[in-house]
């Protein structure tokens, strides 16, 4: 018996092909296989169904792949033609070949459902261009401190957000609706070059390497070598005057014997009674220009109770139950600001050290590790309080050279 | 195409290729085939940010005031009028109240920052989980991770730009950790802020830096990144059809390049609406940088966040040893933590090469299922990072949830290091036993929900096998032999569907090896390590019989 087509060859021109299988899987018995419509099953099912409406049905055709409306499309020559223009383009050398969309089955295009999503994208496109002129005119036209230019920026903005997604969607609705759904395969070729162009390659490589003399020629490669270690250098030395070398200058605060300590904000030097029992102020040395100039020394003012300092040394170095210790952090640097009361813990903000600022501003909880420097004070002949010297020891983060 | 159009279009075509010879080049590139599927537009969401950045920050450029010098304020903002503030901060203000479109801008910026860090994570998490990192793509992974780093450093030098109190301390910060650095950390912080904290010359070095130098560095990675991607095709999951030497889905012209186009217009245009409608970094209320001032709840953007979590967890460990202080309790968490983290994400591929003695080249893509060990690996990594993230917040929890502060601290810094585990052996457990799920669907197929009562009395399930190409796929996956029930399918189009011994999805490329005992000390770690990603700890499978469900096979 002989067959109209011919015989497949080999065992992949039997299976077919790949994407046609995908749509349509084979089974055994040569029937599409989908699932739940096996015979036995619907068998099943049909008990089950006369028995009472258990099981729901399920559909025998799968969904269409594009949504050209619910009407029944209108089939003519044109678009007939228009479908046809959409086969296969030429492949080219990389395998690439096209699978036109007809080959799935899909529905024909019904010229009202075309034009009417190619209505729908120029809408997009005129929402959009609408709305970049609204941006363009509101500049001038909108006010421009309504509500510290809160106003324009929604005019601003608003018009520029519904400009661009209008241009998106127009986009997405063209690709979704017009454009047709090509699928494509290509061949990915292997990446690495084949063995005898590598071999030629490397031939090329070492014969000219072998050329330069570099390999026989000692003095040549040792002089080479010796001018490509040394010449980046002048690149990394004439950076040095970048800044100057750290110096004595960060240990060093902008505080000396007999600074007034002015109030950070108003600038008044600060005298017994000024501040109450529990209380506290950021302190600058006086004259200070700008805080950049000082940046170590922002100070704390804390006013104790008496007998509620517990440490010797810093019952030592306070004045009158007021002690001044460094605000910036031991840990990383924040000037530490919160303070509780009652319990006399000084809290950093940004990585909770926690100092106990009445036994010598040792550090209780978090990542700081040394307490905070304590400033040793003294009152003038004004009854100001002033710094009997400066910090004794680096203050703020520590770095490698300070001992 | 109207005969003119045509005409013109062709005129210019030869007139291009009369000069480059760029026909065939045309040609390739039009038809070239991008494979289709929604993980792979994250990438494509990091590229149009950059895009946006770049465009804004051309503005913002024309603008902005790179100078650290005193200026007294007296724009439109009131509260601030009549303060003394430097340059940069000055602009700013002036960007944001007395230009119009300015603060549009500057949001817009700043949310395409946000968006940009954001996708580049949300995609190196899918290549990690989709093993798309694997040979030939190595080296794209190690550009991707430099380009993560580098977009986390550009984010935090643009948002401290302004000067403002809330990144202030943040320099203020970084120049601490710059410090901790044993032996030359004074050095280099002199010679990077021109003499002590904070001084005049950082704000304009910062300036070069942001505007110049990281976006040039940005950009040719970043064309290196696109290249390669064009050069060696773009990965693509198993599916019908699809095997490791060929790409299925849609051309580039027109379709592809349309439907990419809109997907550029609706990116944003929602980073647009976000810089319009949603505010960010409202520096105005901030005030200017002051090193004596703090504002509580001080928080830098989310992709700092694991470094502040890891200085606020970290011990406060301090060596001092002959006159010289070591603080670990700055270097590890500012230096050393970050260090290893992004040296480990990046040199994670050619471990897993050398483990796995994987030298094949993949183009098809895992499921993280398939992988479970590399999966649970990912997911332990990303907890780690998790947790770091959590604790750059755990103030703001304690306030918002009325917990003690040194609770929170403590109870992050013990799950820190418990934690990760445990998400290693759920993820893999998790892992395996979707694979175990497949490996029934694959034998049994899908249960059609209708029971079949047999004349014992028995009720059995009905399932209906798989399609046949899915079958072989999904056998593919799980790398198990597959025969159809009644004797093997061709392999569809000599797709080369694998069927690999269990232990190895996809073209291994493995040598036959007899079992050899390992010599050598780094042998032997490379064995228990490839023991380590293949082992699956199940229990054995006495009689198999016993362990079937009883179902009705739909022939």
């Amino acid at each position: 018996m002989s067959d109209d087509k011919e015989a497949p060859k080999t065992a992949a021109e039997a299976a077919g092909n790949p994407l046609k299988r995908a749509q349509h899987p084979v089974s055994t018995s040569g029937e599409p296989r989908e699932r739940g419509t096996s015979s036995s099953v619907n068998e099943i099912e049909g008990e089950v169904l006369a028995r009472g409406n258990m099981a729901p049905p399920i559909p025998a055709t799968a969904r269409p792949r594009r949504k050209v409306g619910r009407r029944t499309p209108v089939v003519t020559p044109e678009t007939q033609a228009q479908q046809e223009a959409h086969l296969t383009r030429p492949s080219d050398e990389e395998g690439t070949h096209f699978l036109p969309e007809s080959y799935y089955g899909e529905e024909p295009i019904d010229p009202r459902e075309d034009k009417f999503a190619e209505l729908q994208v120029a809408l997009c496109f005129l929402v959009a261009a609408a709305a970049t002129v609204f941006v363009c005119v509101a500049y001038f036209v909108v006010p421009s401190h309504r509500r510290l230019g809160q106003l324009m920026n929604y005019a601003l903005g608003g018009g520029l957000t519904i400009a661009l997604l209008a241009v998106g969607a127009g986009f997405v609705l063209w690709a979704k609706k017009l454009l047709p759904h090509d699928k494509a395969v290509q061949e990915r070729h292997t990446l690495h070059s084949p063995e005898e162009e590598q071999l030629l390659a490397e031939e090329t490589f070492f014969k000219g390497f072998a050329s330069t003399g570099l390999g026989s020629r000692k003095i040549l490669r040792r002089s080479l070598l010796t001018i490509v270690a040394v010449l980046p250098l002048p690149a990394l030395v004439l950076l040095k005057d970048l800044g100057p070398l750290p110096t004595k200058k960060l240990r060093q605060t902008g505080w000396k014997a007999g600074d007034r300590l002015v109030d950070a904000t108003t600038r008044q030097p600060v005298k017994l009674g000024d501040l109450d029992i529990g209380g506290i102020k950021t302190v600058m040395p006086e004259g200070f220009t700008t805080p950049d100039q000082y940046a170590l020394s922002p100070t704390m003012l804390i006013r104790f109770a008496p007998d509620e300092i517990r440490s010797k040394k810093e019952k030592a170095w306070s004045k009158y139950d007021h002690v001044a210790y460094s605000k910036i952090c031991t840990h990383a640097g924040c000037p530490i600001s919160l303070y509780e009361q009652q319990t006399h813990h000084l809290l950093c903000p940004c990585h909770q050290s926690t100092f106990d600022m009445a036994n010598d501003a040792n550090v209780i909880f978090g990542p700081a590790a040394r307490r905070l420097p304590q400033l040793q004070l003294d009152v003038d002949a004004e009854g100001y309080f002033i710094a009997a010297t400066d910090y004794k020891e680096p203050v703020g983060p520590s770095f490698w050279e300070r001992g | 195409m109207s005969a003119q159009a045509e005409a013109a279009t062709k005129k210019t075509l030869r007139y291009v290729d009369d000069r480059l010879g760029s026909a065939s080049f045309l040609r390739r590139s039009m038809n070239k085939v991008f494979p289709d599927h929604w993980s792979f537009l994250l990438g494509e969401i990091a590229m149009y940010s950059l895009i946006i950045l770049l465009l804004t920050g051309v503005y913002l450029t024309l603008f902005f005031h790179a100078s650290s010098e005193t200026v007294v304020y007296h724009g439109r903002y009131a509260p601030l009028r009549g303060v003394e503030m430097t340059d940069a901060y000055a602009s700013t203000l002036h960007l944001s109240f007395d230009v119009r479109g300015g603060l549009l801008m500057r949001q817009i910026h700043h949310w395409a920052a946000l968006l940009f860090v954001l996708s580049i994570i949300t995609h190196a998490c899918r290549i990690y989980f989709t093993g798309a990192f694997r040979k030939p793509r190595t080296l794209n992974w190690h550009i991707g991770v430099g380009l993560m780093v580098l977009a986390i450093l550009e984010g935090f030098a643009g948002y401290s730009l302004p000067d403002d109190l809330l990144s202030g301390t943040g320099i203020r910060i970084a120049y601490s950790v710059i410090l901790s650095i044993p032996v030359v950390g004074t050095y280099l912080g002199y010679l990077v802020f021109g003499g002590n904290f904070p001084g005049v010359d950082f704000i304009p070095r910062l300036f070069v830096v942001h505007v110049l130098l990281v976006p040039g560095i940005i950009i040719a990675l970043f064309s290196a990144h696109m290249m390669m991607i064009w050069h060696q095709k773009h990965t693509d999951f198993p599916g019908p059809g699809k095997t490791e030497h060929n790409v299925v889905g849609t051309p580039f012209f027109p379709t592809f390049i349309i439907k990419t186009n809109g997907f550029l217009f609706l990116v944003f245009g929602i980073i647009a609406g976000l810089g319009a409608f949603a505010q960010i970094n409202p520096v105005w209320l901030y005030g200017p940088y002051d090193p004596s001032q703090v504002s509580a709840g001080s928080q830098p953007d989310f992709y700092i966040f694991f470094l502040e979590g890891s200085l606020r967890l970290m011990p406060n460990l301090e060596t001092n040893v002959l006159g010289h202080t070591i603080s670990w309790n700055i270097l590890i968490p500012g230096v050393i933590l970050p260090g290893i983290m992004f040296t480990l994400m990046a040199l994670y591929p050619s471990i897993e090469a050398w483990a796995t003695k994987d030298k094949a080249f993949h183009n098809l893509l895992q499921r993280p299922r398939d992988v479970p060990v590399r999966t649970a690996l990912g997911v332990m990594a990303l907890t780690f990072y998790g947790i770091l993230f959590i604790g750059g917040q755990n103030d703001i929890l304690a306030r918002t949830f009325d917990w003690s502060l040194q609770a929170t601290s403590w109870t992050l810094r013990v799950l820190l290091l418990l934690a990760p585990p445990i998400a290693f052996y759920i993820t893999k457990r998790l892992c395996l036993g979707l694979q175990h799920h497949d490996e029934e669907l694959l034998h049994h197929g899908y249960e059609t929900g209708i029971i079949r009562r047999l004349p014992s009395g028995e009720y059995i399930e009905v399932t209906s096998p798989l399609p046949a190409e899915k079958a072989s796929v999904l056998a593919m996956q799980l790398g198990v032999e597959h025969h159809n029930g009644h004797g093997a399918l061709p392999a569809p189009n000599g797709s080369g569907a694998n069927v690999a011994p269990r232990g190895g999805a996809g073209d291994t490329g493995r040598a036959e090896h007899p079992i050899s005992r390992p010599v050598g000390a780094l042998a032997r770690a490379r064995a228990s390590l490839e023991n380590f990603f293949f082992e699956r700890h199940e229990p054995p499978r006495t009689n198999p019989e016993d362990e079937e469900p009883k179902t009705l096979k739909v022939p």
